[in-house]
């Protein structure tokens, strides 16, 4: 019976190494941004470099008078 | 305000560094927003010529008091497209990739939601080079792009650079 189906190409172990490699790099960039995602929120209450900078932007934003900034 | 007239005001920010080049501001709702340019000097390999410089950007609700999804905000879009200018003018080296997938099934208003930031970045002095691809394996879907300054000395090192990984990705089909 004919199928339309075209056989997978055999790639070459070089060839196979750069693939795997990349799709690597691929999954680990998704990885770490979920990490990265997952930690803003865990850390919030505890990181005091976060913490500064949200009480200094409070009273920057309570001395203006508001949050926003005209462009 | 419609979303067709760009906002003539945005969020104060406060960037407060650490390795990760945080980024934060707090909305009218007091939802507060952080931003980071995470370093990632693995993507074309240690041995890159910028490894040092490519970052990757992560944008996340932190604190949201309200309990409750956030709502459209005609003014986060220029707040972030503020932002990452912001970290362009510390280090105009830099390469920024934005990676978004398909596993929670939330991608394409990510992906919306990025070229909303970006259309309120978008400078001419600025080049932005886009990809999707399938992963097989996993059955996910990625968007990614990567932004650089036109004016960067490596830019045709960058873009090979990239233009490699994508034809890695896509060796034998």
């Amino acid at each position: 019976m004919e199928t339309n189906q075209q056989p997978a190409p055999v790639l070459t172990p070089s060839e196979l190494a750069r693939h795997e490699r990349a799709w690597g790099i691929i999954r680990r960039l998704v990885d770490d941004k979920r990490q990265a995602e997952k930690d803003i929120v865990d850390n919030f209450h505890t990181d005091p470099l976060i913490q500064a900078a949200v009480a200094k932007l409070k009273a920057e934003n309570e001395r203006r008078g508001t949050a926003v900034v005209p462009l | 305000m419609s979303e067709e007239e760009p906002p003539l005001s945005r969020y104060n920010f406060d960037f407060a560094g650490g390795i990760q080049n945080s980024y934060l501001f707090v909305t009218q709702k007091q939802i507060i927003y952080e931003i980071l340019f995470k370093p990632t000097p693995y993507l074309f390999g240690e041995g890159f010529v910028l490894s040092d410089e490519i970052v990757e950007l992560v944008i996340k609700v932190a604190d949201n008091p309200t309990d409750r999804r956030p709502s459209l905000d005609v003014l986060i879009a220029p707040t972030v497209a503020a932002i990452i200018k912001d970290f362009y003018e510390k280090s105009s080296l830099t390469i920024t990739i934005f990676i978004c997938d398909t596993a929670d099934r939330r991608h394409e208003a990510r992906w919306r939601k990025f070229n909303r930031w970006y259309e309120h970045f978008a400078a001419s002095d600025y080049i932005r080079i886009d990809d999707s691809l399938r992963d097989k394996k996993e059955e996910v879907l990625y968007h990614w792009a990567l932004i650089a300054k036109n004016n960067n000395p490596y830019l045709r090192e960058v873009g090979l650079a990239f233009l490699d990984l994508m034809a890695d990705l896509r060796i034998g089909k």
